[in-house]
């Protein structure tokens, strides 16, 4: 586009565009999300879903809205929001489109994590899925809060140790990509380990953990998620000009009064925590925080003024139309929404590996 | 407007000193140019200058004010930098420009910045680029970018490190005219790191010759002579004169 006598007015056009293109996405959002509280073995229709909001439909519908798919259509979009905005800060902060909180070991550290706790605790952690329970919860709610502990502790783990590679031992983002796929076959090792010495039921309930179920969070763990999502995605974005100075490199972002050193400690940790807390609700979710920036990066460039809300609002759609999906395509019961992201993710990583790792 | 440096040291973890007390001024208006054979420092004294690097000793100032007594946003108010490699960015020619005013926005680009990269843009003569991602440019408008970006900061001081290395000769040229321009016209100190002695006597004002980590020589064109280029550079060159500019001549070995 040509602009030599209007260039702020032809640049205010390019960034209109943008702006209007993420309403259209949450648009998007919330019609999915309305047709995701329609959809499942029990149908409803949009007037009936108004009624059961506002208390005045019978108690089969209000249960099925209100205890069964509003929580985990508010737990798929929390989770695929957070696990994208994640993803951003990775790729941007090791400057590579490799980057994900899958692909650096951090979802596998929660399910070993997880594995420990069920394992060592004895206990039998799932709940279920969602409209169709599959597998009879029967514990206390306790000990869940034990397992998601330890995912979380596992989760950590794996950040921790990612996080002294990159800083002390200043690896290149190649090399901790590369660490990220070995401490995930590490943890994956660990966890086979801990299922061979297992029980059968513990063995079915690590099987399970592992899917990832955004059917899984109750109404105050996604509320935590939120609490976390929340104010991280606030501080990205309050950082995305920092973000944008970082991907034109170190001593530009430097030379542009950025702290590079604080922002790719922040923004690791930041983003580390955010899909540990994410990853131990729900379990691992694949590929998400790398397919979604990758989504927004095509649609809307590099500029994180706009990739950032982009890829969250994509994050939310791809996870809440996976799982809408994947409670609906079979009879017999809900599919686990990760099956349905690895499924979607595993082609675009090798296309991505196949490309290269510029970004 | 002088920019003083003094004393400055620096040394990578476990290598010998690359800068060993340099000692330089430059004022507002003039382009200097630093000089001297790879790997003798040209580069980490830039980035020492602004603090990209952080020198073990040494001050620098800019009149009263010791620039490395502020934080690193309001050094990049004061001192714009074109590092020697520019990033392969999938941003907008103007997105990238507009990032030179980073330092001066606090949520939102305001009116005055978008019209500060505006005035970059026009300057540099990038106008019909300014939609098309940096990556699509050839290496001298990809250069002429970079270059925008850090005039959009408003710089007093400009540091450039080899920002012709890549160019063929029209867009060495082109770039070159481009900043004295920016040096005479904004009154900006210009500090350059360049191989080429010729383009060196073509365009700059003072040259600053380094070798072994100390700034050898230092002064206007008289300052190059046959003997500091042995000096520093270890060749024997010749001098002429061809359509009324400084010509240097390697000869022999």
């Amino acid at each position: 586009m040509k602009a030599p006598d209007g260039i702020a007015h032809a640049y205010s056009a390019y960034t209109r565009k943008k702006t209007i293109l993420f309403l259209f996405f949450l648009v998007l959002l919330a019609a999915v999300a309305l047709l995701a509280l329609c959809v499942g073995s029990y149908r409803l229709m949009p007037l009936q879903i108004i009624d059961a909001m506002l208390g005045r439909s019978d108690e089969a519908a209000s249960i099925v809205v209100w205890n069964i798919r509003a929580p985990r259509i508010v737990s798929a979009i929390i989770a695929g929001w957070g696990l994208a905005l994640a993803g951003v800060v990775i790729q941007c902060i090791l400057n590579n489109p490799l980057g994900s909180p899958f692909t650096l070991g951090i979802s596998h550290g929660a399910a070993f994590g997880a594995a420990v706790a069920i394992v060592i605790l004895g206990e039998d952690v799932v709940r279920g899925s969602g409209d169709n329970t599959g597998v009879i919860a029967n514990m206390a709610a306790n000990s869940i809060y034990f397992v998601t502990l330890f995912a979380f502790f596992g989760a950590v783990l794996a950040t921790v140790v990612i996080i002294i590679l990159a800083r002390i031992r200043k690896m290149a983002a190649e090399s901790i990509i590369l660490s990220g796929v070995a401490l995930s076959s590490l943890f994956v090792s660990g966890t086979i380990l801990i299922q061979y010495f297992a029980e059968d039921v513990e063995v079915a309930s690590i099987v399970f953990w592992t899917f990832g179920d955004v059917g899984r969070a109750s109404w105050s763990e996604i509320l935590l998620m939120a609490a976390a999502t929340v104010p991280a995605t606030a501080w990205f974005f309050m950082h995305r000009w920092s973000f944008n100075a970082l991907s034109a490199g170190e001593d530009a972002a430097q030379s542009l009064g950025v702290n590079v050193e604080k922002i790719r400690i922040w923004g690791m940790l930041g983003a580390a925590f955010l899909s540990a807390l994410i990853v131990s609700f729900l379990g691992v979710i694949g590929f998400l925080g790398l397919v979604a920036p990758h989504m927004a990066r095509r649609i809307v460039g590099e500029d994180h003024r706009f990739l950032i809300p982009h890829a969250c609002v994509l994050g939310g759609l791809l996870l809440l139309a996976s799982d809408t999906i994947g409670r609906t395509i079979l009879e017999s019961g809900a599919l686990p929404v990760g099956v349905i992201t690895s499924f979607m993710g595993a082609p675009i990583f090798l296309y991505l590996l196949v490309r290269g790792t510029r970004r | 407007m002088i920019l003083s440096v003094e004393g400055i040291e620096f040394s990578y973890p476990s290598a010998p000193p690359v800068l060993n007390g340099v000692n330089f001024s430059m004022e507002s208006g003039t382009v200097s140019a630093i000089l001297g054979i790879n790997g003798s420092g040209k580069s980490t004294l830039l980035k020492c200058t602004n603090r990209i690097l952080r020198p073990a000793k040494g001050v620098v100032f800019l009149d009263e004010t010791d620039l490395h007594e502020l934080a690193q946003t309001q050094i990049a108010k004061h001192v714009g930098y074109v590092p020697q490699k520019c990033t392969d960015s999938r941003l907008t020619v103007f997105d990238t420009v507009l990032l030179g005013r980073k330092p001066y926005i606090k949520w939102a680009a305001t009116k005055r910045d978008i019209e500060m990269a505006e005035h970059a843009v026009r300057m540099m003569k990038l106008e019909k680029f300014v939609l098309r991602p940096v990556s699509e440019l050839s290496g001298g408008e990809m250069q002429k970018v970079i270059i925008a970006r850090a005039l959009a900061q408003e710089p007093d001081v400009l540091l450039l490190d080899e920002p012709t290395s890549n160019l063929d000769l029209k867009n060495q040229v082109e770039v070159m005219n481009l900043i004295s321009e920016v040096a005479r016209k904004k009154k900006v100190a210009v500090m350059i790191s360049v191989h080429d002695l010729n383009l060196a006597l073509r365009f700059a004002d003072v040259f600053l010759l380094l070798k072994d980590g100390v700034i050898r020589e230092c002064g206007g064109k008289e300052s190059i002579t046959p003997r500091i280029i042995r000096e520093v550079y270890e060749v024997d060159v010749v001098l002429g004169e061809v359509g009324g500019y400084s010509v240097v001549i390697p000869v022999g070995q």
